[in-house]
């Protein structure tokens, strides 16, 4: 296989196009030193602060139960997809993970 | 290295089935989309040029940086994304082979086609105004919804297939057609939250025109809200519509066979025909679907989707264990 077909290398290298392809076919980007009332961050008919204060900024603390539950979800359809695939799946093993994995995770979703 | 050895995956990555004919299918694919949603409600729908129209008028536009912003962070997804996604084409067969199969590309190629959401949610959260930070917390929150969920289906059928390898997932379901009927929820389930992925309902939550306005933020072809404008937004609604294309590629490779059996152009002709078909599924959901407050949406991914493709999974390694 080609090198230049590695993943890492061929995501570098579209990356690179794309950016030189978006500099090529479009006028030069505005800043916002620009003082029209297009630039102005306005929301709802309203302008609003252009930076975040401190008590602006969200609360990830109701997020955290859902984090759990993805990193869960993640590592568990991997194991159990390993699992599978390699001769341990001849064993009673796969199926006591899995039900270990489903209890964690409904005590996450739940409890 | 000889000259034709680097001219070839050039041709790969940029012309087929790289970034333009991802482009062009996309655009294509968007149209369809569109066709088809406005024929259900009998209405005209649009011509076939509109959104390439639709992308060169947005190139035509200023870009605006937001002033406060991370500069480099709030440019840089689009181009993530469309990078990402052109890279997973790598491991999906578009025709009989994939151009870089090796055992694991479907991880690689999951993982790949979660980096456009989290770069969208970076985006956000980096043009440093309040109401983009807020809609940077929905699309995270849906993100964690939908991501693993779509990971999980399409690892399901990779069970009893006994591997990560797409090319041979998709040769073993080709083989066992029957097998099919039982991957039914989590092919369901793969189309629901590709849904999510592509940001259309009921996953649009955060877009929705209602709950956010048009001040600070662009429209973008799919929701109503991104936090990008001119040539950003043009770029950002083409990395959409590239990951509906290899949405539907893989979802096609998972659970269609592939365009396995078949070679050269009528390999290809399958390829369109499946993802076609799978894009029309896709907007009869869109159509069906009901705007849906995020908790909703939310409590449906865990209390419904999750149990059914943990059913599901328990079922394949059921199957498995029977067919050793």
């Amino acid at each position: 296989m080609n090198i230049l077909l590695f993943p890492p290398i061929a995501f570098i290298l579209i990356f690179i196009f794309a950016y030189i392809l978006f500099k090529l076919i479009t006028p030069p980007p505005a800043y916002g030193a620009i003082k029209s009332a297009i630039h102005k961050a306005s929301q709802a008919g309203g302008e609003v602060t252009p930076t975040l204060k401190d008590e602006e900024t969200c609360d990830y603390r109701q997020f955290f139960p859902l984090a759990v539950f993805f990193t869960i979800l993640h590592i568990a359809g991997l194991m159990l997809a390993t699992w599978a695939f390699i001769p341990l799946a001849e064993t009673i093993g796969p199926i006591i993970a899995y039900l270990i994995s489903v209890i964690i995770i409904l005590a996450v979703l739940f409890v | 290295m000889t000259l034709n050895s680097i001219l070839l995956p050039l041709f790969f990555l940029i012309i087929f089935p790289g970034f333009l004919f991802l482009s062009l299918y996309g655009f294509f694919l968007e149209w369809l989309d569109k066709k088809c949603l406005n024929l259900i409600k009998n209405k005209p729908g649009p011509a076939i040029y509109r959104p390439i129209a639709d992308f060169i008028q947005l190139l035509s536009k200023e870009t605006f940086i937001p002033k406060h912003c991370d500069t480099i962070l709030f440019k840089s997804p689009p181009f993530l994304a469309i990078a990402a996604i052109t890279t997973s084409m790598l491991s999906i067969p578009v025709w009989e082979k994939a151009l870089f199969s090796f055992q694991g590309d479907l991880i690689v190629t999951l993982y790949l086609l979660m980096i456009p959401a989290i770069t969208f949610s970076l985006a956000n959260r980096s043009s440093n105004t309040p109401f983009e930070a807020v809609e940077e917390l929905r699309t995270s929150t849906q993100l964690f919804a939908y991501e693993v969920l779509f990971m999980l289906a399409l690892l399901a059928p990779a069970i009893i297939a006994g591997s990560w390898n797409i090319i041979e997932i998709s040769k073993f379901m080709f083989h066992r057609p029957l097998l099919l009927i039982l991957q039914i929820p989590a092919f369901l389930i793969a189309l629901i939250t590709l849904q999510g992925k592509l940001k259309r309902l009921h996953f649009d939550t955060p877009y929705n025109k209602t709950e956010a306005g048009e001040g600070s933020s662009g429209g973008s072809a799919f929701g109503e809200v991104s936090p990008f404008r001119g040539g950003l937004l043009a770029f950002s609604n083409l990395a959409i519509n590239m990951e509906m294309v290899a949405g539907a590629a893989l979802i096609n490779a998972i659970f269609f066979g592939g365009a396995f059996n078949a070679t050269g152009l009528s390999a290809i002709g399958l390829f369109i025909l499946k993802t076609i078909f799978i894009v029309f599924l896709l907007s009869i959901i869109k159509t069906l679907m009901a705007r849906i407050r995020i908790k909703q949406m939310m409590n449906f991914c865990r209390k419904i989707l999750t149990p059914l493709i943990l059913a599901q999974m328990a079922l394949n390694i059921f199957i498995k264990i029977k067919m050793q």
